[in-house]
């Protein structure tokens, strides 16, 4: 898979979770509704999901002694990435949350634990997508079949 | 020297020397102990390797680092090998 290629399928799995994470506050008091929808989106992102496995392997949940220099280097790279785009989002979500409670936005604790729960599924998928996608974005093309394979 | 966005170039003859020793990336990969994508990264110039695995390949290969890789555009293999005899 080309990068360009890998990229693209990158930037539809983000915005399928930007689709999910914006529907979830749509479906309060419906978790099972939110929960088909999930599943659905997920189900539809399935090729891209499987494509970018096929190119990447599972870089990103492997341990290190199971891969090799470069893989662990993109891999730290990734995750360094991410726990700095983790850090600016925990910020911005504290920011948010502390205005909202002082302004008293949620006007039950219901609503105020709903806001929370939100806040906490789009955090759980920054960070487990996060590092998947800074791979996917920063790995090369993959390399072309060896004409040597059959000498092997 | 060769730079590219302020990271030294390493240029290098994988891929000849594969060629040569009629070795597919898979068997080169398993011989150094690293993923066959890092073989084809490392031919294409888009990874450069530690030294570690560069002394790895020089032993694979029973030849001086300075033959597989360098800095500057490579010579022809046999140019090289004379040279460097010549430096001794």
């Amino acid at each position: 898979m080309t990068r360009q290629k890998r990229r693209i399928f990158a930037i539809l799995m983000t915005l399928s979770f930007i689709a999910l994470f914006f529907t979830l506050p749509l479906m309060e008091n419906k978790p099972l509704t939110f929960v088909a929808i999930a599943l659905f989106a997920s189900l539809l992102t399935q090729p891209v999901r499987k494509g970018l496995k096929l190119s990447l392997g599972n870089l990103w949940e492997q341990k290190d002694s199971d891969l090799d220099e470069r893989q662990q280097a993109i891999k730290n790279q990734a995750y360094r990435w991410s726990y700095r785009v983790m850090i600016f989002a925990s910020i911005i979500v504290i920011m948010i949350g502390r205005t909202v409670l002082q302004s008293a936005v949620p006007d039950t604790p219901e609503r105020a634990f709903n806001l929370l729960l939100w806040f906490m599924v789009g955090f759980a998928l920054l960070q487990l997508w996060l590092p998947q996608f800074l791979i996917a974005w920063l790995e090369p093309d993959d390399i072309q079949a060896d004409p040597l394979k059959e000498k092997a | 020297m060769g730079t590219k966005d302020n990271k030294l170039t390493i240029y290098n003859r994988l891929q000849v020397l594969r060629a040569e020793r009629g070795l597919s990336r898979q068997a080169l990969a398993k011989a150094v102990e690293v993923n066959y994508q890092t073989i084809g990264y490392l031919e294409r110039g888009d990874y450069n390797p530690s030294l570690e695995l560069a002394f790895r390949l020089s032993h694979f290969f029973e030849l001086p680092i300075e033959i597989i890789f360098s800095t500057e555009p490579l010579k022809p293999m046999s140019e090289a090998l004379l040279e460097y005899r010549k430096k001794g």
